[in-house]
């Protein structure tokens, strides 16, 4: 994976982490947790 | 007060969903960690050097496609051969047979050169929707021993994202855009191409300066797919292979002959017979658990290849091999890969008695099939 797709996924990882922050409804926050769980791992390369 | 209140609450939910988040990635990562960690091989009483793939290569130096390559060099003339194994990491009667072969060969005669782990980067990881064991243990005469069992491709961590559709570089054949990280879709590679194909590149940069007789790259297949029990053979490699069918029809081992098509671009049968002087060849077992009717995946379908799913294929003639309660065991099918590979180098030697590749040590397709591999290993 070179950086430049790290940094896209980092990106994507951070967009995630702002809907989880500022979304009202708990169904949304928990989607956007669920999605943000392989981008943190994809972002520092583990998974 | 009561805005306050909600306010409160909602980050409370913030920090309870974060604090998960980091308690899911912290537990998961272990695991995943711990399938990079280099396989502990033994090295065998004919083993004269351990080289790194890059040594042919300088582009894949210290890269997980570096892997290592065993060479067994009897010190007396004669040909030279290389075994592939774990060109696909799921494939595992492909790479047991090199890592036994590596463990004992002692050669008597030529050269032999063994990567275990071809496509070390594809035994890294397991595909998420495949469902299958990270490894699998033997209760070995060295003690017990775990052997890892990873994808059919490169991982995704070496190189990602995959596109649309793979444009095989020098024949622009193409196909589906996961292939672009299948090493056997890549060859002969290019020192300036993707990962996949520079670990290609580096194999055929290999083959090319030790002038390698005969490359023998070794696989599995689904029972339902049409080329298996069989050695597939690059038209320069025919007589060797038909010797070889011949060897194995008198040893009892019923193996088919395929011719290695020509409009298939990428594999290693074609390719690298191309490309290169050497003899290629491609051998084929039967393995349920890459198949799609396959029942549930655990380390006893590995190793003992028994899936009632099959016998029920087999009953509907939807099988392209024999199948039954017995199932299709590892030690088996290893040793369809060791037997056949006495049997080229018998057949070969025959054809080219001065590039002969003479063996000891190896125990036969018989002493594999009664004794199973734990003694060997």
């Amino acid at each position: 994976m070179s950086l430049v797709y790290q940094l896209l996924v980092i990106l994507a990882a951070l967009v995630v982490l702002a809907e989880l922050l500022s979304e009202k409804s708990i169904k949304f926050k928990l989607q956007a947790a669920l999605v943000l769980i392989p981008l943190v791992l994809r972002a520092l390369k583990i998974a | 007060m009561e805005l306050n209140r909600q306010h409160l609450s909602n980050r409370n939910l913030n920090l309870v969903l974060l604090a998960i988040v980091v308690i899911v990635c912290l537990y998961v990562t272990p695991g995943y960690l711990a399938m990079r960690r280099p396989e502990a091989l033994r090295k065998g009483p004919g083993v004269t050097r351990i080289a790194h793939l890059s040594e042919w290569f300088e582009g894949i130096k210290g890269t997980a496609g570096d892997t290592d390559v065993y060479i067994l060099d009897s010190g007396k003339p004669g040909g030279s051969a290389l075994i592939l194994g774990g060109t696909h990491a799921n494939e595992p009667a492909g790479y047991m047979a090199a890592i036994l072969m590596l463990e004992n060969a002692v050669p008597a005669q030529g050269r032999l050169y063994i990567i275990p782990h071809a496509n070390a980067s594809a035994l890294t990881y397991t595909d998420p929707m495949e469902g299958v064991p990270r490894e699998f243990t033997l209760q070995a005469a060295s003690g017990k021993r775990v052997f890892r069992h990873g994808s059919r491709a490169t991982s995704p961590m070496n190189q990602w994202p995959d596109p649309d559709i793979y444009v095989h570089a020098s024949s622009g054949q193409q196909l589906s855009g996961s292939e672009t990280r299948n090493l056997n879709r890549a060859y002969p590679g290019r020192a300036d191409g993707n990962f996949t194909e520079m670990i290609a590149y580096a194999i055929t940069s290999l083959i090319r300066k030790d002038s390698i007789d005969i490359t023998i790259d070794l696989h599995e297949a689904a029972p339902e797919y049409p080329v298996i029990n069989a050695i597939v053979a690059h038209e320069r490699a025919m007589p060797t292979a038909s010797g070889a069918i011949l060897n194995l029809e008198i040893e009892g081992v019923v193996m088919g002959l395929e011719p290695s098509p020509a409009s298939l671009r990428g594999l290693s049968h074609r390719e690298l017979g191309d490309s290169t002087a050497t003899l290629a060849l491609l051998m084929e077992s039967p393995n349920a658990t890459q198949g799609r009717l396959r029942g549930r995946t655990d380390e006893a379908l590995i190793l003992t290849g028994k899936d009632s799913q099959y016998v029920r294929g087999q009953k509907l003639g939807r099988l392209f091999v024999p199948y039954d309660e017995k199932g299709w065991p590892l030690h088996l099918r290893v040793a369809r890969h060791v037997g056949g590979l006495q049997a080229i180098f018998a057949a070969h030697a025959m054809t080219a008695p001065e590039r002969a590749i003479v063996l000891g040590g190896v125990p036969t397709y018989d002493e594999l099939a009664t004794k199973r591999l734990e003694p060997f290993l």
